[in-house]
């Protein structure tokens, strides 16, 4: 295993450029990139064409939060977590960390 | 009081039991930032670098994605697509293959720990109480 990796050297790379320019293509839905599946538990067929698509059917687990709702969640673990930070407040952060890590919180 | 612990929120509990998790994550979330990133670190395991732990990352910095092994399987996708477009054989480009890690030891997935009782009640109101925006 390398011991340091380097941003600039690595992001310049040809092939590394390349797929930065196509992969914001995807994002933006500019090259008709399509992709489906069907999900194994609830056997519904997903397809969509790009990120606003798949966004537009995101859900959490699935059937319950949508993209907006688990955003919310995540914006207030985040602000929790940060503030626990700036904070230094040992405990607050281990609290935070446990929760954003899926601990199940099931006393 | 028993809670569901994965794996890495007891590694936590225990890192903290004797060590600063506020420090562990701001000398990680340094690291990660820098220009050029020192991987050993995260892999003698002075700093942490696995899905769980992307997550927190991903939450403390402004600019960090999270991955695991669902992020890899689609990006696995979109970068085989890409491939095939750009025509470039998969085995000469080593820098946009996302390398397996080694099969992880076996451990139990859940488990039940205890957690002490102030961080068990702060976590009570992680859940519904936000103090930063109080």
């Amino acid at each position: 295993m390398m011991g340091s990796f380097n941003r600039a050297s690595y992001l310049a790379l040809p092939e590394v450029q390349g797929f930065i320019t196509y992969l914001s293509s995807v994002i933006k839905n500019r090259n008709g990139f399509s992709h489906q599946y069907i999900n194994r538990r609830s056997k519904k067929n997903y397809t969509f064409n790009s990120q606003d698509h798949a966004l537009n059917q995101y859900s959490w687990p699935e059937g319950k939060n949508s993209f907006k709702e688990t955003e919310r969640t995540l914006e207030d673990l985040q602000s929790q977590l940060r503030f626990s930070l700036k904070q230094r407040d040992e405990k607050m952060t281990l609290a935070a960390c446990l929760y954003s890590n899926g601990v199940a919180c099931s006393p | 009081m028993g809670w569901r612990v994965a794996h890495n929120g007891q590694w936590l509990i225990n890192y903290a039991s004797t060590q600063s998790v506020v420090e562990l994550l701001e000398d990680a979330a340094f690291e990660l930032a820098s220009e050029t990133v020192y991987i050993k670190l995260f892999s003698r395991g002075q700093l942490r670098m696995n899905a769980a732990f992307t997550k927190v990352y991903s939450l403390i910095m402004d600019d960090f994605l999270i991955y695991d092994s669902r992020v890899a399987a689609a990006l696995c996708m979109i970068i085989v697509h890409y491939l095939e477009k750009s025509a470039i054989r998969l085995f000469q480009k080593r820098s946009i293959c996302i390398p397996c890690l080694p099969k992880k030891a076996p451990i139990p997935l859940l488990q039940r720990i205890e957690i002490q009782a102030p961080v068990a009640s702060i976590l009570q109101k992680c859940m519904g109480v936000n103090p930063a925006t109080r």
